[in-house]
Parts: C-alpha cells; structure tokens; sequence
C-alpha cells in the first residue's frame, strides 16, 4: 500500500511537471505588429501614393549596366493614378514622351516595375539596342525593375534589379517645363563637349577622353604607378554630375560646373580640383586614341568608283560583305564577311590641320585582302599606292563629330570620317 | 501495463497541457478582391481564363521569366493581336477537332509574352520554351507586324541567320511543338518510334545542320536531329503549320538519288506519329491540319487591333 502511495505521488508529480513544460507554447511576442504580407501590402499603397504624389513627375537619374559604363541618363517620369507612367529621356528629342503601364509589386521588397513595353526607358534594356550599342543579347544592360529601398516626398533610392546600379529620383518641381528642362541638358551637354579634357587634382593631373557619358582618367598617382579609372556621369543643365564621389590627389568631386567662359569645370568641395576642356589640333585628334569611321556615302566621287570594285569583287569572289572600316591612333581596323584585319599607317603631322598617311604595314589578314586586291582599293581614296597628303576641318572645333579629309594634290578627292559608328554601306 | 499506463497519462497531459487559445486570423493574406481591369484585362479574363483557365500574361512578369536573359516586355497592341491569333488558330482549332474538354484539360495554364528575343551568348536566339506542360515562353512579340500578318506555310527552312517576321515560325510552329511535348508527357508513344533513326541522332551537334539538309538523313529539321521526343514533335508541328505541297517537297528532298532512306525514315515515322494520335488522342493529324491552315487564312481578314 505505502509503495502504491510513492508510485501514485511519483506519477502525479510526473505529470504536474509534463503539463508545466507541455503548456509553455514557442510563441514569442512579434517584432511586428502585423503579418508580412499585410504590411507589405502597406508599404506598397504609401510607396505608390508617394510616387503619384509628384505632380509634375520625378526626376530618375538612370544608370544602365552594373559597372555604369554608358554613364547615366536624365529620365522624367510622371507616374500616373490611371497605371500608367510617362516617360521622356534626354537622349531622345526634348519633346518626345512615352507611356506604358507600371506596377508596385513585392519581390524581395518592394519593386517598381515598367512591366509594358516603353519605347523610352526600354530603349536601354533591348538586348538588340537600336543604335548598335553594346553585343547583341546585352544591349546597354539597362534594368526596368527597381528594389525600392528609401521613399520620401522628396527623395527616392532605389536599386537595379539586375544591375544593382544605385538609381535616385528626385520631384520636379511644379514650374519646370519638361521639353525646356531637356533642351537646356542637351545644349549644355553639346556646349560642354570637347575632344579632350584634361583633369587637375592636388598635384596629380590626368588625361581625360569621354566615351558615351563616362570619363577615362589617365594618371600616375603619388607612387608614379599609372591608373586608369571609369568616371561616369551624368549631365545637368550646368555641367556634370558624377556617380560616385572622385577621390584623386586626396580631393573629393562629386560635381562639376562648367565655366563656358574659359572652358573649365569648377568643382564642389574645398579641394580646388579642375577639369579644363582642351582644343585639339585635327591632326592630332585625327590619330589620337578615338574611332574615326569610314563610310561610302562619306567618299566624294573620285573615291566611290574604287570601293564600287572593291565591294563588288569581294563579294562576287568571296561572298563577304565590309561590316566596318575604322581609323584608330594610326591603324585602319576592319572586318570582311567574319574576318577582321588591320592596316599600320605612317603619319606625318603639319601644322594643326595638315596629316600626311601612307601604308606601312597589316596583319595576316589585312595582308590577304591587300594583296587579292581588295583593299588596295579600299585604302586607295586614303592612302593611294605611295601616300596622301590632307588638309584637315570639322563640323566643331571644340568637339569635332565629323573630320573632312581634303587631299592637297586632288581637290576632288575629298574622304568624311565620323566619329560616330557607321556601316561602310 | 505500468508501461502502457504511464505512456498514456504522459500524452495525456502533453495534449491537455498543449492546447493554447490562440485564434486563427479570420483575414486572408491573399486579396480576394477583383484586381483593376482594363479592357484587354476583361478580354483574356472571358476569352482565356474563364474558358480555358489560361493566363495570359502579356505584361513582363520576372517571376515567370528566365532571368539569365536580358530581355524587354511586349508592346501592347502586338500583344493583343497575338492573343487575337493564338486563340483563334491554336485554342479554337484543337477545340474545333478535338472537343472544347481537350484543350481545357491539356492546354499550358501560362503563357508568358516577351517583347524581344532572347538571346545565348553565342548569340543564338531562343524561340520559345515550354516548362512541364505548365508554361509557354512567348520571345520576340514586338516584332509582330499588325497591318500586315504574314504566315508562310509552304517554305520549310526558314533563314534563321536573317529571321524574317513570319509568324508561323516565330509563334505556331513553336507551340504546336511544346504542345506536342506536352501530350507526349500524358499519353507515351510507341518505343519503335525511337527505332527508326536511332544511329542517326545528333544530340547538340544538331546545330550544324542545316534544315534543308535533314531531310536526307531523315528528319524534317536541323532540331528534330537532336533526340527522339524533340524528332517526334518537330514532325508533327512541322506537318501540321505547313501545305501538303510543303510536306511533299520535304519528303522529294529526302531523296538523295536512288538512296531514299531518308524518305523512307521520315514516312515511317510519320506512320506512327498518325497512329499515335489517332488511337492515344482521336485526333486526325491530316484534318486537324486542315483546320490549321483554313484558320491561317482567316488571319488575314481578322480584325487584329480591335477585341471583342
């Protein structure tokens, strides 16, 4: 009986202890005061709110690719309560606007997305860009989805979804007209523009060259190691404004304000560092480090009938088609059907406006096409069997886009080269 | 049985100490509420979802795309002409032979629209995909011309070093082929199928042949060399988007002199692929084919800008 007693007093208090530890549930208070899905349900209706608040639209300052190499462009977006955001772009004409739907959805966070084609903000993200920018399949790499990760009335950061790139928008304010706001962008980027520039910091000075809107620095730093660095950029109605703070000889830039007075760019901050656009000579930029592309409709009558042979035997002998034809720091590059080659000129230089070129040598390639007689006819236009000599003008001094080749000994023979990219047909 | 009663009082008191009070949120986390519609919205809802239970998704939906491409969304008027067309040469067609419960119960439940192509980094392009019956991957919409819908359904090699806007290629054939994976998944065909070229598959090495060239080895395209399933329904999309004089000159090129294996390879599979259908599906492949191409036709006159 008394061992029943234990047993019994050992079971009851067995069980005592069970219902104690059985009755401590897991819960936890919450760190929220709602589940996830309602508040991002939440966080989606204010950001929305927030973005159709700006009546006059926001300012998005657009960086395509995750190393920003195409620098960044200025995008007005108005987004409306109907779903639909309107969209211009400096890059296209001031006065062009395009419309499409977008949406807030939660992925990750919050994200806003162009989920409707839109000819202006898509233009970056086409894996075929129209302007033959960047390999086919990437395009600018562009992103149209963003992780929105700090919304206010007055400031919105956001990131690329597949770029990361830092995006930041701005209101516009209600008495900015779009179409002057772009202009005034455009004229100043056009105004601003030189062949190069030339980039003073502390004691260090760098060579500048601009490609899209993106700065390549050459330097030697304090060690005398020589760098080069990527500054991209985007262009405001009074100079640039960089992606990242510059920080060369100790001198932080995040702006630069341009002086069209003396062609300088003054920067923020206390450092005192300067960008100067330089005037170069034609001569010299003519066999300086940048694309100088030749074309057929860019030849004067007495070159055409020479690429008419060469053209026409190249593809009746070989079935390939010149794709491109480019002057770069002395050497002619091209590619026939899928074969590219090069060509070594000599230069002799003038003056600021006479060059003198003749053939002084090719890779295997260049060799083949040479001597099948080809190219032969191709360079002659530029280079003739023994050297030509040219006087050298341009649409802009300042920024030449187009260098006009007018041969000293023929007048009638008279060779365009642009500065954009351009088929030869 | 001290054991048993112990164990017993033990659950007891776990189950009874256990219980908490806590009540479930009567509010569900997913919003029961109709979404804004516009007009297209309100078309696909009565013309792909509450028939077919099928969304269309014509906006770009990165959850239902493949991210390793850089790709753009569909412009809408191209996306409301292709849900247009697909309905009435696709949806309509396998309704119209094969009964309404068909295509309800086989039919993809998405089909996902993309603007651009898309593209591998040897910078060949993807013309569509189809995800386990449950998804097709619609590339390349923004290149639709609306004024001018053009279907070629009599040359069976199309350039693809210089695709041209045919929409048989880009859109029909291709899902005529995912579709014909799909009820290869549900009903298996006969293994003599695999058989007949067995030696002669490629695998990846598919690439470097030319379509014009497979028919002599036995297939009907550069693709259907790759593997047996892929074989079987590139002949049968092949067969069904193309003319009779199209099918014809596939098979004369097949012949190569007085050796006519590939001919012969090409016929007898196609044997099989009718029987197959026939008695897995009660579908006649020459009759749906018909109704195919009398619906191409009908594109021409269809009002593609206006729904209703």
């Amino acid at each position: 009986m008394k061992i029943l007693n234990i047993r019994i007093i050992n079971l009851l208090f067995i069980s005592v202890i069970l219902s104690v530890l059985g009755s401590c549930t897991p819960e936890v208070d919450s760190v929220f005061d709602d589940s996830s899905a309602n508040r991002i349900t939440k966080a989606l209706q204010v950001d929305k709110e927030i973005l159709q608040g700006a009546k006059n639209g926001w300012l998005m300052k657009y960086y395509p690719a995750s190393d920003q190499r195409y620098g960044g462009y200025n995008m007005l977006v108005k987004f409306g309560t109907d779903g639909n955001a309107v969209i211009a772009c400096d890059k296209f004409d001031a006065s062009k606007t395009s419309t499409s739907n977008y949406s807030l959805v939660q992925s990750a966070g919050p994200v806003l997305t162009f989920n409707e084609y839109n000819e202006i903000i898509h233009y970056f993200s086409d894996p075929v860009n129209s302007d033959g920018i960047g390999k086919k399949g990437e395009g600018m790499l562009g992103d149209f989805e963003f992780t929105l990760r700090e919304v206010s009335n007055q400031k919105i950061v956001m990131y690329g979804k597949k770029t990361n790139s830092r995006i930041e928008m701005t209101p516009i304010s209600p008495d900015t007209n779009w179409t002057n706001y772009l202009k005034s962008i455009q004229v100043a980027e056009y105004n601003m523009g030189f062949g190069m520039y030339s980039y003073v910091a502390g004691n260090i000075t760098a060579k500048v060259t601009m490609s899209y809107r993106s700065m390549t620095m050459n330097y030697a730093d304090e060690k005398g190691n020589n760098i080069s660095t990527n500054i991209p950029y985007l262009v405001t109605p009074t100079g640039y404004e960089l992606y990242d703070t510059l920080s060369i000889g100790n001198v932080k830039v995040k702006t630069l304000t341009y002086n069209a007075g003396n062609h300088e760019f003054v920067s923020d901050g206390t450092g005192g560092a300067k960008l100067y656009g330089i005037i170069t000579p034609l001569n010299q930029l003519l066999t300086g480090g940048s694309n100088w592309y030749f074309s057929y409709g860019n030849l004067s009558t007495f070159g055409q009938p020479y690429w008419d042979k060469a053209a026409n035997d190249l593809y009746t002998k070989e079935g390939e088609v010149l794709s491109y034809m480019y002057l770069n720091a002395n050497i002619i590059y091209f590619k026939s059907g899928s074969y590219p080659g090069k060509y070594t000129m000599t230069s002799s230089l003038q003056g600021d406006n006479n060059i003198g070129f003749k053939l002084s040598g090719y890779d295997s390639n260049g060799q083949f096409y040479y001597t099948n007689g080809y190219f032969q006819y191709f360079l002659y236009p530029f280079c003739g069997a023994s050297g030509r000599s040219f006087t050298l003008s341009c649409d802009n001094i300042q920024n030449p886009t187009v260098i006009i080749l007018t041969d000293v000994t023929d007048s009638s023979n008279v060779i365009t080269l642009t500065k954009k990219s351009s088929a030869p047909y | 049985m001290k054991y048993i009663k112990f164990i017993l009082i033990v659950a007891a008191t776990l189950v009874i100490g256990s219980c908490s009070n806590e009540k479930l949120d009567p509010n569900s986390i997913f919003p029961t509420e109709s979404p804004e519609r516009n007009a297209f919205d309100t078309w696909l809802l009565n013309n792909y979802t509450t028939p077919y239970n099928i969304a269309f998704n014509y906006l770009y939906k990165d959850n239902d795309t493949d991210q390793s491409y850089n790709v753009i969304p569909a412009e809408k008027d191209k996306s409301i002409a292709l849900a247009i067309m697909i309905k009435h040469v696709w949806l309509e067609a396998y309704a119209e032979c094969c009964g309404e419960n068909f295509i309800k119960t086989y039919s993809p439940r998405v089909m996902q629209l993309i603007g651009s192509g898309a593209y591998n980094s040897n910078e060949s392009m993807v013309m569509g995909t189809a995800e386990g019956g449950l998804k097709v991957m619609l590339y390349n919409v923004n290149a639709i011309d609306i004024n001018n819908p053009y279907i070629d359904v009599e040359n069976p090699y199309v350039d693809k070093t210089n695709p041209t806007k045919d929409l048989n290629y880009y859109f029909f054939h291709t899902m005529h082929h995912e579709f014909g994976h799909i009820l290869n998944q549900k009903k298996n065909y006969s293994t003599d199928f695999n058989l007949v070229s067995a030696a002669k598959y490629k695998s990846t090495d598919w690439i470097n042949l030319n379509d014009a060239d497979a028919p002599k080895l036995g297939f009907v395209s550069g693709y259907a060399s790759s593997e047996a399933r892929e074989d079987f329904v590139e002949i049968y999309s092949i067969y069904i988007t193309h003319s009779e004089a199209c099918w014809q000159k596939i098979l004369s090129d097949a012949v190569n002199g007085t050796d006519t294996s590939g001919r012969d390879a090409i016929i007898a599979k196609f044997n099989i692929i009718k029987n197959y259908f026939k008695t897995s599906w009660n579908i006649d492949i020459t009759q749906l084919r018909d109704v195919i191409l009398k619906r191409f036709e009908d594109i021409k006159t269809l009002d593609l800008k206006n729904l209703k």
